[in-house]
């Protein structure tokens, strides 16, 4: 046996006990972005859809079509106590969670079957799958297509027919969507403007003047304009309307016939005859309607669009608001103040402020932000509004300001150790030079504390894109009518309520009504939260060790 | 080393007397006059003194050079030339220097303007993080002057005049970090005279570079003492006997000597200054 006593002393088992937690921390978050990459990502591949003959024992058969979600073992004993019987002998059981869809049809999503009772299982290859703006997806087959109310002769090609048609309506679909968020959204918007600027027209009157003719005339004009567009517009999403509902699927399931608008289908595969390579095209346009798509049915489907726009949009908005204001307190604080009790009072109080659960920054943002200043805001500058709060109810600008102030002593703090970090020599090269504290500041330290001060933007991205408690009571909502950044002037809508990711997370996978159908988005929107997470840390890490390159030799000295 | 050693008062004789035989052509008539007065200048760090009642003048377009041991004071009078010494807060000053006659611890001298016209070459080289090029321009660009065309001929006759010029020219744009230690030593020159100021105060300016580069400087030195008052401190005892006119010995904070570098080095008046200057004293 080796001695024990030199071993310890030689330093040896620390090494050991180091490598061990580097070893573990990895292992942790390889296993997260793992977990969340299978469980998210799997959900988007066109897995086989089969047909289950079942039956209970001496029962009579009933036929299952759907998708296999998960298998487990159960305890029998839990089973029995539910009420289900079989044989004395079986201890643990196997199971399956067979997505079944057709929730118009069963109202569930979801079936269990032991896996005893399954009398037959296949892979019919007529088995179709609807991804439907209503009621989730559809198992079925396809059984005729009516137009116009009419059942048309069956197709050489059926598939080929339901393509076509389906193209067909996803053309009129997108058309549908940029009138409705786009263009008539817009309008809509300019008559609510020109609404609040004929009110403020009115109250800023004295008593017994009247509004200028010229002034009234001109709004008036405006809007019988923009009503024109409107009325087009209608007309327009009119006739949309009545052709996207021409077509109607006819549709088999479990025996009974439904039929399908063809206008709320959004995607229709069939599994079971895909190629691989017909799998990986469609499994990455589904992932990519995932990331590019607003989301359907409360959230449940559909993709995550304004989660993640709304999410990069804060952080950036953030970060605008924290450089500089942290950078400006570090300054302060290591330049110029004079070091004494009190700036180390205020030092500890910023170290202390990091600490200070982020839920607490919330209330503070609703408390003063929302309603204090955004109040006074509303007050003064719309007043014409008012009831109806502008700045007087969380949105994104709140939101920004909070989390702001969240990660403030983050970008203090590494802003202050970048500045201590530079050496006297050089401050005193510049002053002796005759440049004043100011210029010797602006021209050599701040440039040179640049990748201290980078380094805090980027712990304070990394804090603030993963934070979600406070963004719930200062502007965060499950459903936000419309992107915070659109064609409108002033095209960045401070005031508007916004959707985030991390949120999402949080409304699908506790809030929803069908909580099993939506959890693997919730990982998938995880994976996707981490993964913007790091991209946001990677740019500014980026942006950083360009800047050290820079300045590269002043570490050697 | 004992106090038996120093005189009562080094304070006493310590003006300069009046210019015997000029050391090396230099300019005279009205020129030739006293540049820097100090007047019994005090200087504590807290509660500990590091200048005691020392009294200086430095004149015009000479080679001033202040010796002594380490510790002694000579950074800090050096600093309060051009008031740096305003940087340590718990820094305080009792007395007097004049520049040109004009106090410089007035409360109306513009600091930044003083230091202008007092260039300083610190102890260890330190260059800007930024390009040789920008180096040399720092002090011009924080006078506010951008004109490319007076800011590329500056550069280029400061870093004549600082004997840098050749080795530098086709790498204008590398970092000034990327010079050897001698190189930098003199683009931090170059930096200083940049701004042509009246004085260049050059803190052991050799402390880190070998001899070629030593020579380089003293060499540098020669050429400059033509159109600057220059004040060096140094620890090597051949280096002030080569390039300085004058000499002061300084040691606990007080000027002990004052003189002729010739006669300071062969013929001190004090005890404590030969001892110093054979070796003598560590
Ligand atoms: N910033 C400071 N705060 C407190 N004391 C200081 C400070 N700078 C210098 N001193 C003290 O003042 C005295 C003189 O220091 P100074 O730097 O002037 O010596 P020096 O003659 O330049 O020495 P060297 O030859 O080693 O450079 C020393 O005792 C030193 O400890
Ligand atoms: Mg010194």
């Amino acid at each position: 046996m080796k001695p024990l006593k030199p071993w310890i002393a030689s330093g040896a088992p620390w090494i050991w006990l180091q490598a061990a937690a580097v070893a573990l921390s990895l292992v942790l978050v390889f296993g997260v972005i793992f977990l969340l990459a299978t469980r998210g990502l799997a959900h988007f591949w066109p897995a086989p859809v089969e047909e289950w003959v079942v039956a209970e024992d001496g029962g009579e058969q009933r036929v299952l079509v759907g998708q296999l979600h998960r298998s487990e073992r159960v305890d029998a004993e839990r089973l029995r106590e539910a009420g289900v019987t079989f044989p004395e002998s079986e201890r643990r059981v196997l199971r399956h969670l067979l997505k079944t869809g057709n929730r118009d049809l069963t109202g569930q999503d979801f079936t269990w079957v032991l896996d005893r009772e399954i009398r037959s299982r296949a892979r019919p290859d007529n088995l179709l799958v609807l991804d439907r703006t209503r009621w989730g997806d559809f198992y079925g087959r396809l059984a005729g297509i009516r137009e116009d109310g009419i059942l048309l002769p069956p197709a050489d090609n059926p598939w080929g027919e339901l393509d076509q048609r389906l193209e067909r309506v996803q053309g009129l679909r997108a058309r549908i969507d940029e009138l409705e968020r786009g263009e008539v959204g817009s309008v809509n918007y300019r008559l609510e403007r020109l609404r609040l600027e004929e009110l403020s027209l009115r109250q800023g009157l004295a008593p017994g003047e009247a509004v200028s003719r010229d002034a009234l005339a001109k709004i008036e004009a405006e809007r019988s304009e923009l009503q024109a567009a409107f009325d087009g517009f209608s007309a327009e999403l009119g006739t949309l309307y009545a052709e996207i509902g021409r077509d109607r699927l006819l549709m088999t399931a479990g025996g009974t016939e439904v039929e399908i608008p063809l206008g709320e289908v959004v995607d229709a595969w069939r599994p079971n005859t895909m190629t691989w390579r017909e799998g990986l095209v469609h499994y990455f346009g589904r992932i990519w309607a995932f990331v590019s798509e607003p989301p359907r049915e409360a959230n449940t489907a559909g993709g995550i669009f304004p989660a993640i726009f709304g999410t990069v949009l804060m952080v950036l908005l953030m970060s605008v608001f924290v450089t500089p204001l942290g950078v400006l307190a570090a300054v302060y604080l290591h330049e110029y103040a004079t070091q004494g009790w009190l700036t180390r009072l205020v030092r500890i109080s910023v170290h202390n402020l990091a600490g200070v659960p982020s839920i607490v920054y919330g209330v503070f943002g609703l408390g003063f932000f929302v309603y204090v200043v955004g109040g006074g805001i509303d007050r003064l500058f719309f007043d014409e509004a008012l009831p109806s709060p502008t700045f007087g109810s969380g949105g994104l600008f709140w939101a920004s300001l909070t989390l702001a102030l969240l990660t403030m002593p983050v970008v203090i703090v590494s802003t202050e150790e970048g500045l201590s970090r530079i050496p006297r020599a050089l401050r005193e090269g510049s002053l002796a030079l005759g440049a004043t504290r100011w210029e010797t500041l602006w021209r050599t330290i701040l440039p040179m504390a640049s990748p201290g001060i980078l380094t805090g933007v980027i712990l304070a991205v990394a804090r603030a894109a993963g934070e979600v408690a406070p963004l719930m009571l200062v502007g965060v909502v499950k459903m936000a009518p419309a992107l915070p950044l659109d064609g409108d002037f002033p095209f960045l809508h401070l005031d508007r309520k916004f959707m985030h990711l991390g949120f999402h997370i949080y409304d699908v996978g506790f809030q929803s009504p069908n909580v099993e159908a939506a959890r693997p988005l919730v990982y998938a929107t995880a994976l996707l939260l981490v993964l913007i997470t790091l991209l946001l840390n990677l740019a500014a890490i980026g942006m950083r060790n360009r800047l050290r390159e820079r300045y590269r030799s002043l570490e050697a000295q | 080393m004992s106090e038996a050693h120093l005189p009562e008062d080094p304070s006493g004789d310590t003006e300069l007397p009046e210019e015997t035989a000029a050391p090396s052509p230099a300019p005279e008539s009205s020129r030739n006059e006293h540049l820097i007065r100090v007047r019994d200048l005090n200087l504590w760090y807290g509660n500990q003194q590091a200048l005691e009642h020392v009294d200086l003048s430095i004149r015009r377009h000479r080679v001033t050079s202040f010796i002594g041991p380490s510790g002694c004071g000579k950074t800090t009078l050096l600093r309060c030339f051009n008031r740096l010494s305003d940087l340590v807060p718990e820094c305080r000053v009792v007395g007097d220097i004049e520049l040109e006659g004009e106090s410089v611890f007035a409360p109306e001298v513009d600091v930044s303007q003083l230091r202008r016209q007092v260039g300083m070459v610190f102890q260890k080289p330190n260059p800007f993080p930024k390009s040789i090029y920008e180096n040399v321009a720092y002090g011009l660009r924080v006078q506010g002057i951008n004109k490319r065309r007076t800011l590329d001929d500056t550069v280029e006759w400061a870093l004549r005049a600082a004997a840098l010029w050749d080795e530098v020219k086709d790498r204008l744009e590398d970092s000034g970090l990327t010079l050897s230690g001698g190189q930098q030593q003199r683009l931090v020159i170059a930096r200083a005279i940049a701004v042509q100021p009246k004085v260049i105060l050059l803190d052991e300016p050799c402390s880190a570079l070998d001899p070629i580069s030593t020579l380089k400087v003293e060499e540098l030195i020669q050429q400059l003492r033509e159109q600057y008052t220059i004040i060096v401190v140094t620890h090597n005892m051949q280096q002030a006997a080569r390039v300085s006119d004058y000499t002061a010995f300084m040691y606990m904070g007080r000027v002990v000597e004052y003189g002729d570098t010739d006669q300071v080095f062969t013929n001190p008046r004090e005890k404590a200054t030969e001892d110093y200057i054979t070796g003598r004293y560590g």
